[in-house]
């Protein structure tokens, strides 16, 4: 396959329903992500179209069910769809979670949270090098969207930065995820960028959120269903003049908007980017 | 954390009862938040079932399918790392779900949309074309046991529901009221190239596939539905097989 030779500068989530749009959208630095289990079928018109976006722009593949914080070692056969996605659609980046999301073998279709102890910690890093070395390479590990402590918990920052150490691993700065956690369960975001290794960070997501339903402003949900709020941006722009730019991605799950809408919000990424210098991929 | 944090979170999403998980958190007054959790989980594979089935969707309304698909997911949530093709036993499901006994139809139609879904997914591979058969004498076409492109699914519904299951997933639906009498009906559906396809069988072309699917030959197809359906005419099927392009394009010399 013919692969574009531009980097990824500034991206969006894929959705079926922007195949078309995708296909024909050009602009600097423009690149797609997936998540690899929308693509697990044996064949189909899903993999048709993204085998002719990939030949026009750099993919990325941001899994969601791998369960690395779980108990159990990763899925034989979810490593193996894994592998074989990356095989045919040679992703620029790839990257999972800092969550669990499956026991025995019942996924829940969810990123849950994982307890922040030595334990969790230790198991975690194990999960992490098992995928790590069946891809044959780098992963990113995103922080996580926090609704609740857990009895025990120990420091994020620190978590994640003791997981690059150990296992090697990239990380993907979830910006939504930082903002909405400092607001629902209360950390300092300054001291949280302070501690994580600035060069692991090898991707930068930007996502909209929206307060419960239920308990109001108290509570911000990471539905990636609303445009990037404000002071989301404002962090967006404290961590690039911190850390330098990087690979920053719009991603939009629910209420779907029209593609262009997306584009216009991806712009605005590449702005400010560009403002602070060239985008390059961090050399972890 | 034990295990134990684990399973009892597990259980906690299952029934959406998030007492279960309070005692690990390290503010007890944060449980009513779990809700976030066993709602996203909940609704992940509800969507991922609206998604696959929308005729089902749509003839019994939203409101109807959530809670039905929410009792399907309690009852098998999914065992593989992925919602697309989840929820291969709803149809059965359906049948014995009781709110929905008043529309014995219903599982059929579910066949239907599962049968569109698989078919969607399928293998890419190029069905036999009649081309292929041209060159070949009639003793050996009648030779070959060519079996059925991956993508194909066979139906024997028992309530005649395909028009109606077309009509929606084509969306030229109109709301009408419609009498069904219980009464068999063979479906084919299958995906030759780009776009997946359906049709309405005879007996004796159900018979035929059927064998053509178990690897029989084309010559012992035939004769296996002419002895069960005498009006059975074998060069029409074989003909409506190879146009259709429902026969695989392996296994041809």
């Amino acid at each position: 396959m013919a692969l574009p030779d531009t980097s990824p500068v500034a991206g969006i989530s894929l959705k079926p329903e922007h195949f078309r749009s995708a296909l024909e959208a050009r602009a600097d630095g423009l690149w797609f992500e997936i998540h690899p289990e929308n693509y697990v079928s044996e064949g189909g018109p899903r993999l048709r179209w993204l085998d002719a976006i990939r030949e026009v722009h750099p993919l990325s593949l941001h899994g969601v069910a791998m369960s690395l914080g779980g108990p159990d070692r990763p899925d034989p056969h979810h490593l193996a769809n894994w592998s074989r996605l990356v095989d045919r659609y040679e992703p620029v980046l790839i990257s999972e979670h800092l969550a669990w999301s499956a026991l025995g073998d019942v996924w829940f279709p969810d990123l849950l949270p994982v307890p922040m102890t030595q334990t969790a910690l230790d198991i975690f890093c194990r999960n992490v090098d098992i995928m790590q070395t069946a891809l044959g390479r780098q992963i990113l590990i995103e922080n996580p969207a926090r609704y609740v402590r857990l009895e025990g918990d120990g420091d994020e920052a620190d978590f994640l930065a003791e997981t690059v150490r150990r296992t090697g691993c990239g990380l993907l700065l979830d910006v939504n995820n930082l903002y909405l956690g400092a607001q629902n369960i209360g950390f300092d975001v300054q001291d949280w960028l302070r501690r994580i290794p600035a060069d692991a960070v090898g991707e930068i997501h930007l996502a909209g959120h929206e307060a419960d339903t239920g308990l109001g402003e108290h509570l911000l949900i990471d539905t990636h269903g609303a445009p990037v709020a404000k002071p989301v941006w404002r962090l967006f722009e404290t961590v690039i003049a911190l850390i330098g730019p990087r690979p920053t991605l719009i991603e939009r799950d629910t209420h779907l908007p029209a593609f262009g809408q997306l584009m216009a919000e991806r712009e605005q990424a590449a702005r400010r980017l560009a403002s602070l210098g060239t985008t390059t991929v961090a050399h972890v | 954390m034990s295990r134990q944090f684990y399973d009892d979170f597990a259980d906690a999403l299952r029934s959406g009862d998030h007492e279960a998980a309070r005692p690990y958190l390290e503010r007890p007054g944060h449980a009513a938040r779990l809700a976030v959790y066993c709602n996203n989980v909940a609704s992940s594979a509800i969507e991922a079932l609206r998604a696959a089935y929308p005729v089902v969707n749509a003839l019994t309304g939203a409101r109807f399918f959530s809670p039905m698909a929410k009792a399907f997911w309690q009852s098998g949530p999914p065992r593989t790392r992925s919602l697309t093709g989840y929820g291969s036993g709803f149809a059965d499901f359906v049948d014995g779900y009781q709110p929905a006994r008043t529309l014995p139809y219903l599982a059929d139609i579910a066949r239907l949309d599962r049968a569109w879904l698989e078919a969607h997914l399928a293998a890419d591979a190029s069905p036999c074309r009649p081309g292929q058969m041209a060159q070949l004498p009639p003793d050996r076409i009648a030779a070959l046991n060519p079996g059925l492109h991956p993508s194909a699914r066979l139906l024997c519904l028992a309530w005649p529901v395909h028009g109606i299951w077309q009509r929606h997933r084509s969306g030229r639906s109109e709301a009408r009221r419609v009498t069904l009498a219980p009464k068999a009906q063979g479906v084919l559906v299958w995906r030759p190239f780009g776009d997946v396809r359906s049709v309405v069988l005879d007996p004796g072309s159900v018979r035929f596939i059927a064998s053509l699917d178990e690897g029989q030959s084309l010559a012992e197809a035939s004769e296996d539905a002419l002895i069960q359906h005498a009006g059975f005419d074998p060069a029409r099927a074989f003909e409506a097989a190879l146009t259709g392009g429902y026969l695989s394009g392996d296994a041809l010399p």
